[in-house]
């Protein structure tokens, strides 16, 4: 907790402010700098939420193209880096919105090898339960999940990039909490 | 609460699962800065639409209530032209499917949310007070037009948040709130009142709500640099002071006029018919596609629509007139509901879904001239739907699926397992139907699809009947799924076999039959010398020439040491041993429930002239004698 509380905000070096206000005002070039101190954040993100390469490799830049857009309407530019997560966010959101409404199955060969290995009987370690377990939650349990345990917010931020009241940011954690430890318990039993 | 996984598990299993994703691809951030650098800058703010209007000032050379000929489509506020569009239909009339009620309805503010987060071009009422434009001087219209360009916008209307905003244009004053400038000029607007700047302002503010959508297809032919992306297209205008307005038919200037001629001094002879007759024909594409709107245009009111056509158009064929026809998908479970355009040139058998790329064949009116195939396995699904029969009703029924497909083109797989027909592995994972065309691809990467989709499974015996190319194209994919073969996958992934379509002819949408000549003729004759013949071994399965057509699949020689590609339960099995050469023949059939399946038959190579040969019945159980070889 202690360490969690140490952290920063921020998810890499500080962005110059003014590196910011010029990409406010549609500078290009400012903002590809932006792009390239932040696309390490921002994947590791998309990809911890969506669980899946290709889905972050889109969310991710989804994410950015969704900034540069919205980003000469940006109101409070000191608050930049809890508005380029919430973007994040909303982008896996969108992805996986989209992504469940096709029911596309895209099987990587990778896939055939790991369901290999589970009908062989490998023992699954803590990461491989997690994973299987947050492919099961809604994509907002998933995201307040990893803001949380992976990126250590605490709850002011989780509210402040969720825009959401401190109070229901902790309700949504808790119910995210609970879903969780329900579908590890389901993923147990089914591989009983 | 986690049963054993409190905070420092939880939280060391989430770093552990972090450090093992992938890191994001090393030209990642190149794409997305490429991807920027095509990206409008973002939006103008309303001041600028002010210094625009000023600017537009000094430059006019030419009044608003001069603009007549030839654009009154595009500003078709103006009160100087009486209304000479036809009324055809009514939602009412047209059924349930015909409107757009399924749309979400959005206020203005969260229409520009929408449209500034995503790039799609989801269909979208809107919801909104009409604000009129403002008789500014203004050029005059220059071509190429675009309906996503906004000429001269000052003297466009406005459709805004606040009732403030509403009612008459005021100069130089753009609306204090939210509000957005839709283009009318695919639709009949002349139902709308004219609430210009100067005129008498309306008794009460008008309330419109309006079926459109941002980031049209037609964008990236803007010629202005300005954010035609941004252009809200209306395609049906649903409502007018809370009275519900009917699906309606317009005509561009050049017929609507009467003038009876084009720019080019041809006569143009009226269409054969009403454009309500194409609408069985566009809800026939599936989707639960609703009409919006139709327009009749001249050649040169295509062009004005659809920009992409200013370099010609050989589908046009000699039709002087076309029937473009707007729909939105209300299937459920599409995801963001696309809007489509599909058009008919007049006399034509075929018909074309408009894409940025240019028109693609979509159907034949003349659907009837096939109607064996149709009858058989009933008219083409779409992708959404087989998806659903697929979660609902695993069986292995013979389906008919339009949609767009596309394969990766040559490519090195690895970790091929040989031997399995049905299973999804690479190439198929990487090939695709899906119901909307891909965007296009980035970089070196492959299209991936937009909207419902499934890998498309070709088994070996399908290869030289499923022709696909890496570039998107328009199909109907003959197949199934839970093919008997997937009890032969490997163990833990039959029920993953059982789910994948597999493919059995991937055919023209214009042309929905089955070619006997082909059936027998497209596959190579395998090493060793057959002693019959491709005919012969479906004369000998059970169908003669007669009942070859539309049903007859595939006849082809293999041999027995090959066998186990394509039939991995009768590989070395005593069924084959001894034996050199078999031919397999797939034709479509019934089950006892009266669904059309796929039914394999072996036939052993034998010397036509010499009496019968032996035929069987290849099942999920392996082989069978046929009982009757005339099925």
């Amino acid at each position: 907790m202690a360490e969690r509380a140490r952290r920063d905000t921020r998810i890499g070096p500080a962005i110059d402010r003014s590196l910011i206000d010029r990409a406010r005002n549609g500078d290009l070039d400012a903002f590809e700098s932006i792009v390239r101190a932040r696309m390490d954040a921002v994947y590791r993100l998309t990809s911890a939420i969506l669980g899946n390469e290709a889905d972050a490799r889109d969310a991710a830049q989804e994410a950015f193209v969704a900034m540069w857009r919205q980003l000469p309407r940006l109101r409070e530019p000191e608050r930049f880096e809890a508005w380029l997560q919430r973007v994040a966010v909303n982008a896996s959101r969108m992805t996986i919105r989209s992504r469940s409404r096709r029911r596309v199955r895209e099987i990587p060969s990778s896939t055939v090898v790991e369901l290999a290995e589970r009908a062989a009987g490998a023992p699954p370690d803590d990461a491989a339960i997690l994973d299987a377990a947050l492919a099961s939650l809604p994509v907002d349990q998933r995201a307040i999940l990893v803001l949380h345990h992976l990126e250590g917010r605490p709850l002011a931020e989780l509210a402040m990039i969720l825009e959401i009241p401190e109070g229901t940011a902790k309700s949504r954690l808790f119910a995210a909490r609970r879903a969780l430890a329900d579908a590890i318990e389901q993923d147990r039993g089914d591989r009983r | 609460m986690t049963s054993g996984w409190e905070d420092q598990r939880l939280q060391t299993a989430f770093a552990a699962r972090a450090a093992s994703a992938t890191r994001p691809a090393a030209n990642l951030t190149d794409l997305t800065i490429e991807r920027l650098r095509r990206e409008p800058r973002p939006r103008a703010t309303v001041i600028q639409h002010g210094l625009f209007a000023g600017l537009a000032a000094v430059l006019a050379v030419v009044v608003i209530a001069a603009i007549g000929i030839g654009f009154r489509d595009r500003v078709p506020l103006t009160s100087m032209s009486p209304s000479a569009t036809a009324m055809i239909g009514s939602a009412a009339s047209l059924g349930p499917s015909t409107g757009p009620a399924s749309l979400p309805a959005m206020s203005i503010e969260a229409a520009i949310a929408m449209r500034d987060g995503s790039s799609e071009p989801g269909e979208i009422r809107v919801v909104g007070w009409l604000r009129g434009g403002v008789p500014v001087p203004c050029p005059a219209p220059m071509r190429p037009f675009n309906p996503t360009q906004l000429w001269c916008p000052q003297a466009l209307p406005w459709i805004v948040e606040s009732v403030a905003d509403s009612g008459v244009g005021r100069l130089n004053e753009p609306p204090s709130g939210p509000g957005i400038q839709p283009s009318f000029a695919l639709v009949d607007a002349d139902a709308l009142p004219s609430l210009m700047f100067g005129s008498a302002p309306p008794a009460a503010p008008v309330e419109i709500t309006v079926a459109g959508h941002f980031h049209d297809r037609r964008a990236t032919l803007c010629s202005s640099s300005g954010a035609c992306w941004a252009t809200f297209v209306v395609d049906r205008i649903d409502s007018i002071g809370g009275i519900a307005q009917p699906v309606t038919t317009s005509y561009d200037l050049a017929i609507q006029a009467e003038k009876g001629t084009t720019s080019s001094g041809l006569e143009i002879p009226p269409p054969t018919g009403a454009a309500e007759q194409f609408d069985a024909a566009v809800m026939s594409q599936g989707h639960r596609l609703a009409v919006l709107s139709r327009r009749v245009m001249s050649i040169d009111g295509l062009i004005d629509a659809e920009p992409a056509l200013a370099g010609g158009w050989t589908g046009i064929g000699t039709a002087t007139t076309v029937t473009s026809i707007t729909a939105v998908e209300t299937e459920e479970g599409s995801g963001t509901p696309h809007p489509f355009t599909f058009l008919f040139p007049d006399r034509g058998p075929l018909f074309y879904e408009m894409t940025a790329d240019g028109p693609v064949v979509a159907g034949n009116l003349a659907v009837q001239a096939f109607p064996d195939l149709v009858a058989r396995v009933g008219r083409p699904l779409t992708v959404n739907v087989t998806i659903g029969h697929r979660d609902q009703a695993l069986d292995a029924t013979e389906l008919l699926v339009a949609g767009w497909a596309w394969a990766p083109g040559p490519l090195f797989c690895t970790l091929i397992r040989p031997g399995e027909p049905v299973l999804d592995q690479c190439p198929s994972t990487l090939t695709w139907l899906a119901d909307r065309k891909p965007p296009p691809a980035t970089g070196s990467e492959f299209p991936r699809p937009d909207g419902p989709a499934i890998n498309l499974v070709i088994p070996p015996e399908s290869v030289n009947l499923a022709r696909l190319d890496t570039k998107p194209a328009r199909v109907a994919v003959l197949g199934h799924f839970d093919d008997r073969r997937a009890a032969a996958c490997p163990s833990g992934l039959a029920e993953r076999c059982r789910r994948n379509f597999i493919v059995d002819e991937i055919l023209d949408p214009a042309r929905l039959a089955l070619e006997a000549t082909l059936a027998t003729t497209v596959h190579p004759a395998p090493s060793n010398t057959p002693k019959g013949t491709a005919t012969w071994a479906a004369d000998t399965a059970g169908l003669p020439e007669a009942d070859r057509t539309n049903r007859l699949i595939s006849a082809f020689p293999v041999a027995v040491a090959a066998l186990g590609a394509l039939e991995p339960d009768l590989a070395g099995t005593s069924s084959t041993a001894g034996l050199d050469t078999v031919w397999l023949v797939h034709f479509l059939d019934q089950d006892v429930a009266g669904n059309a399946i796929v039914r394999t038959r072996l036939v052993i190579d034998a010397d036509p002239a010499k009496g019968p040969a032996q035929v069987f019945d290849v099942t999920a159980d392996g082989m069978s004698p046929a009982l009757s070889a005339a099925p």
